[in-house]
């Protein structure tokens, strides 16, 4: 049900058999462009067929609750058969599929209703299972299912809402009332789901055009995707794509719930480098008010509420992706047009060792001066680097965690500052001979000890970055292996006859967009970080999310072997031939009870058994006990091995701004309780010895 | 007293073909022909090489044109010859040196002088247009051997008696050049590489792009201790330390540039950008407090402070720049002078 909420107002309705006939053909067109541009185009067999026929069920019924097993065995006699009837643009599947699903979603729709209305029952003892909830229910239990499915959504919300405020477990009456509450809230948003499906902006017969579309170009690839003209414009203006003065914009995602869509480089929601793409928004607090839950706010409700106070500074609780809560505050910027060119900033780090630290949290390039570049990130980094030479640094930390990646230019030159001109990447495309990404800047900025900070969140430019680094020596990476997406895409309207040389006939108006991917990136040394990420020198355990979402937690990820590899690359000498890394990070973590209480919740977890209860009663009990016996946990460091400081330029504008001062204030204490940044900075004093 | 080709002496009569006709039954005759065919043109290519040194793109590539030509004059009358007795070797291996050194004029030194134009894009392109250069030379002095083989073993077949005679003017002189060339352009790709990482400065500084600015200028102070380091074994040619003194020169000069001037530079770029943000804040405050306005005062201090270190240090490097370029110039024009023998055809 993927991007439905945001069909366009007008639409032209066309008879559904020339329109599904219309579909057909603009799958035949997919097939072709796959077969053109993709980087590994399939061939389309029944292999292919069958792949579209599981994705289209996907896309059209994500959560199992609109088909039943009955209709897929139905349907299951075009699995094998699709790709026929897109060479021969036969619209018989989609002609079969309609009736049922009309049907079928009003059928859940009263279902839902139903199940709201006579209140759904917290206390009888049932539980469910992932693998239940990933099989489509037989005609006679969708009750059931549907059942299971509000009150394990219902009971997640609150399982985060007792993470943000543990005092809840103790209030019988306001836990019913937060059951009661969300119940009527899913239902509301379960109801608007199904009326848009069926009475939306976009006939059933596009919508289904659409998914059968989509789920061909994510057979190729999870990356690759189709979209209607109205899609893309939607992507372009979203309702709640509007910048506020903190710097960042929201979206509905596709469950309905209010997240970051973008982050403005320069803005105050960049420089907190608290905020990634994809953080929710659970709750806002203006200074000196009360915590103001918005987590059932739409995108328009929230954008209205902060443009309402935008004088004053907000604290936003944020759930991130791996399900920490955070509380990021940030001030409405009185100087925030030239305050642009400052989007990166440093830090010095000191007790026995004196490091530098920066946090980059995303890429941003110079869009209107690409030749020079002067306003990217690399040379915002450069600067902050020059600052913090001057302040005798011994080593610098590099933080690349949630960096969600963009520009391979900037990724290139970042990686120059660190390295003398030289190969830094390989891109594929489907031609044989990969063609090579170079440094061409002859010197470095930098080229003390290096030390890189990634999670799993670090995805695409920034693992390039990573990687290369790790490949020259240069830098020890540190962290968790990130995200794994070495593929790169390129967007371009569905016509066969289209040059992807040509500049502008890619940015041509159409009716509707692909997205293909027709790169694949390799590491200098061959190898790639599609699908393994980056794997770090040092590893540190992490938090790890409900819902895993790595490159390859999708089983259709772009699959790629090793190449060549590069031959003119040499790696520096090892600064820690000497010593075991591992094992010197290793006593380091020892020393921190974050870490210790973050393997045992972890722990935990994996032995709670597959089968989730649904019986409020059990969860209550588990989570008191789980609070008692320590197992939860706060997401800081009472630790605090060393000193912080701004750069003297930074300190002299603290002093003439209160609203910098109070920025780098929140910024130093969130460094200073970071249990990462604390492992990294003892074992460079550590190596020091 | 017949000498070998490439350490003639005497400054031969063009021997016409048909001369040649009537003493076709002397070998020694025989191998006078063929040398005297390409007279000529090992003339025009040695003034061709000395042009290299000492003249500019435009008159080299004149030269090689004319070379080309007297090349094809050549071969035109080594193909009239006929074979002796019916041995074709030696007219056969002169005409496949003459066709070698047709290939080396028309292709290598062709690319050689078209690279010209590029080379002072990037220090790699220059390491490339010299070593090709070296490389080519290397090909004409292998193929001038070979027919040196062919002429020796011809003249040992028919008991012909070949004089060895003192090393020619011309001989002497392609060796000097040789090696020459080879100290000078040791030299210049040490000079050449600070002076163009130099130039990246300028073009970084011009974009006012720190990232480029720091990295060359730490490029730029690599090389010119790397070069320090090569001239130890590069001091003197022949005695004459004159060209290898201004390379030293020249780097210390770069050395002031990267570590004495440019930072002062660099700082003032990074202060400017700090002080029109902290200028912006200042002008947005209604009623700043006393201690504001002290500490704002103290960064006007600052800046203004700043601005002048910074003028000087841009006066500084522009008169470093043209010094180094001139005392480099004057330098290599003494040198070649002194040293680079001079053969006009």
């Amino acid at each position: 049900m993927r991007l439905k909420f945001i069909l366009p107002a007008v639409c032209i309705s066309l008879c559904f058999h020339s329109y599904a006939q219309d579909g057909m053909l603009e799958a035949f067109k997919i097939t072709r462009m796959m077969s053109k541009f993709h980087v590994q185009p399939k061939p389309v067999n029944d292999s292919l067929s069958s792949v579209t026929f599981d994705n289209f069920f996907k896309q059209m019924d994500p959560y199992k609750i609109v088909f039943t097993r009955e209709d897929i065995d139905k349907f299951n006699s075009f699995r094998y058969k699709l790709d026929d009837d897109i060479q021969n643009k036969r619209s018989l599947f989609l002609i079969t599929v309609k009736p049922v699903f009309i049907q079928r979603t009003k059928e859940s729709d009263s279902l839902v209703n139903l199940l709201v209305k006579s209140g759904l029952n917290f206390t009888v003892d049932e539980t469910t299972s992932e693998s239940e909830q990933e099989t489509f229910a037989g005609n006679n239990s969708k009750k059931n299912k549907l059942s299971k499915f509000l009150k394990a959504e219902i009971l997640s919300s609150f399982r985060d809402e007792v993470r943000y405020d543990s005092t809840l477990l103790n209030h019988k009456n306001k836990i019913d009332s937060f059951l009661r509450r969300e119940s009527l809230s899913l239902g509301k948003r379960f109801k608007q789901m199904f009326q848009l499906m069926l009475n939306g902006p976009s006939t059933v017969d596009e919508l289904l055009t659409e998914s059968f579309c989509e789920a061909l170009a994510n057979a190729y690839d999870p990356h690759s995707d189709y979209f209607t003209q109205t899609q893309k414009k939607q992507f372009e203006h979203e309702l709640g794509n509007k910048d506020y003065d903190y710097g960042f914009s929201v979206d509905e995602n596709e469950e309905g719930e209010v997240d970051i869509d973008e982050i403005r480089p320069g803005s105050s929601a960049f420089t907190s480098g608290q905020l990634s793409k994809g953080d929710k928004i659970r709750a806002i607090r203006w200074e000196g008010g009360k915590n103001i839950d918005v987590s059932d706010a739409s995108a328009e409700e929230l954008s209205n509420m902060l443009a309402a106070g935008n004088e004053k500074p907000v604290t936003l609780v944020i759930k991130k992706a791996d399900g920490t809560i955070k509380e990021v505050t940030l001030a409405k910027s009185e100087t925030d047009e030239e305050d642009e060119d400052i989007k990166v900033r440093s830090f010095v780090l000191s007790d026995k060792a004196k490091v530098g630290y920066i946090a980059l949290p995303a890429f941003y390039s110079d869009w209107e001066n690409e030749s020079n570049n002067v306003n990217g990130c690399a040379n915002d980094v450069a600067k902050e680097i020059i600052k913090l030479k001057k302040e005798n640094i011994e080593a610098l930390i590099l933080d690349l965690r949630y960096n969600g990646g963009g520009s391979i230019q900037e990724a290139t030159e970042l990686a120059g500052i660190f390295i003398d001109a030289g190969p830094v990447g390989q891109i594929k495309t489907k031609e044989p001979k990969p063609y090579v990404l170079r440094d061409v800047n002859r010197g470095t900025v930098y080229d003390g000890p290096l030390f890189v900070l990634v999670n799993r969140y670090s995805a695409s430019a920034s693992e390039l970055l990573a990687a290369v680094l790790q490949d020259y020596k240069r830098a020890v990476i540190v962290g968790a292996p990130t995200y794994g997406k070495a593929t790169g895409q390129l967007v371009m309207p569905l016509d066969t006859a289209l040059n992807i040389e040509d500049e502008k006939a890619l940015n041509k108006q159409a009716n509707s967009y692909m997205k293909i991917t027709t790169i694949t990136v390799y590491r200098i040394s061959g190898e790639t970080a599609q699908g393994k990420g980056v794997i770090p020198d040092i590893s540190i355990s992490e938090f790890l999310p409900e819902n895993d979402e790595k490159e390859s937690s999708n089983p259709l990820y772009l699959r790629t072997t090793a190449i060549e590899p590069n031959k003119y690359y040499k790696p520096l000498p090892d600064r820690y031939t000497a010593v075991n890394l591992q094992n010197e990070a290793d006593e380091e973590i020892k020393k921190d009870k974050f870490f210790e209480q973050l393997n045992a919740y972890e722990q935990k977890r994996k032995s709670a058994a597959n089968a989730v209860s649904l019986n409020i009663n059990t969860i209550v009990t588990a989570l008191k006990n789980a609070s008692n016996n320590g197992s939860t946990f706060k997401q800081k460091t009472d630790m605090s091995s060393f000193r912080i400081e701004s750069t003297a330029l930074e300190q002299q504008r603290e002093k003439l701004s209160t609203e910098v001062s109070a920025m780098n204030t929140s910024l130093k204490v969130n460094i200073l309780s970071d249990p990462y940044i604390g492992v990294v900075f003892r074992t460079i004093q550590r190596l020091k010895k | 007293m017949r000498k070998l080709i490439l350490i003639l002496v005497t400054v031969l009569i063009f021997t016409s073909s048909a001369s040649i006709a009537q003493d076709i039954n002397d070998p020694g005759k025989y191998i006078d022909a063929v040398n005297n065919a390409y007279i000529d043109m090992n003339k025009k290519y040695m003034a061709y090489m000395s042009a290299v040194a000492h003249s500019r793109a435009r008159k080299i590539e004149k030269l090689r044109q004319q070379t080309i030509e007297t090349i094809l004059n050549s071969k035109f009358k080594v193909g009239e010859l006929p074979y002796y007795k019916g041995d074709n070797s030696l007219r056969k291996s002169s005409m496949d040196y003459i066709q070698l050194c047709y290939n080396v004029f028309n292709e290598d030194y062709a690319k050689i002088v078209n690279m010209e134009e590029i080379i002072e894009e990037s220090f790699d392109e220059m390491q490339a247009y010299i070593l090709l250069q070296e490389k080519t030379d290397e090909k004409l002095k292998q193929a001038a051997n070979l027919i040196d083989e062919a002429t020796r073993s011809f003249a040992k077949k028919y008991n012909v008696n070949l004089v060895e005679g003192e090393q020619s003017e011309l001989g002497q002189k392609m060796e000097v050049t040789g090696k020459l060339n080879h100290y000078r352009n040791k030299l210049y790709l040490i000079f050449f590489k600070c002076n163009w990482q130099d130039n990246q400065i300028a073009k970084a500084l011009n974009a006012k792009k720190l990232n480029n600015i720091e990295q060359s200028r730490n490029a730029l102070t690599s090389y010119v201790n790397e070069g320090l380091a090569a001239l130890d074994t590069l001091q003197k040619f022949n005695g004459d330390a004159t060209l290898s003194l201004a390379c030293k020169r020249a780097l210390m000069s770069y050395k002031k540039i990267a570590e004495d001037e440019l930072p002062k530079q660099i700082d003032f770029f990074l202060k400017e950008e700090n002080f029109n943000k902290i200028k912006k804040n200042m002008e947005a405050k209604a009623q700043p407090t006393k201690e504001e306005v002290d500490s704002y005062n103290k960064a006007v201090k600052e800046i203004n402070n700043a601005i002048n270190i910074s003028n000087q240090a841009g006066k500084n490097i522009y008169q470093i720049r043209t010094q180094i370029i001139d005392d480099w110039n004057d330098a290599s024009k003494t040198f070649l002078e002194n040293n680079m023998p001079r053969y006009k055809a």
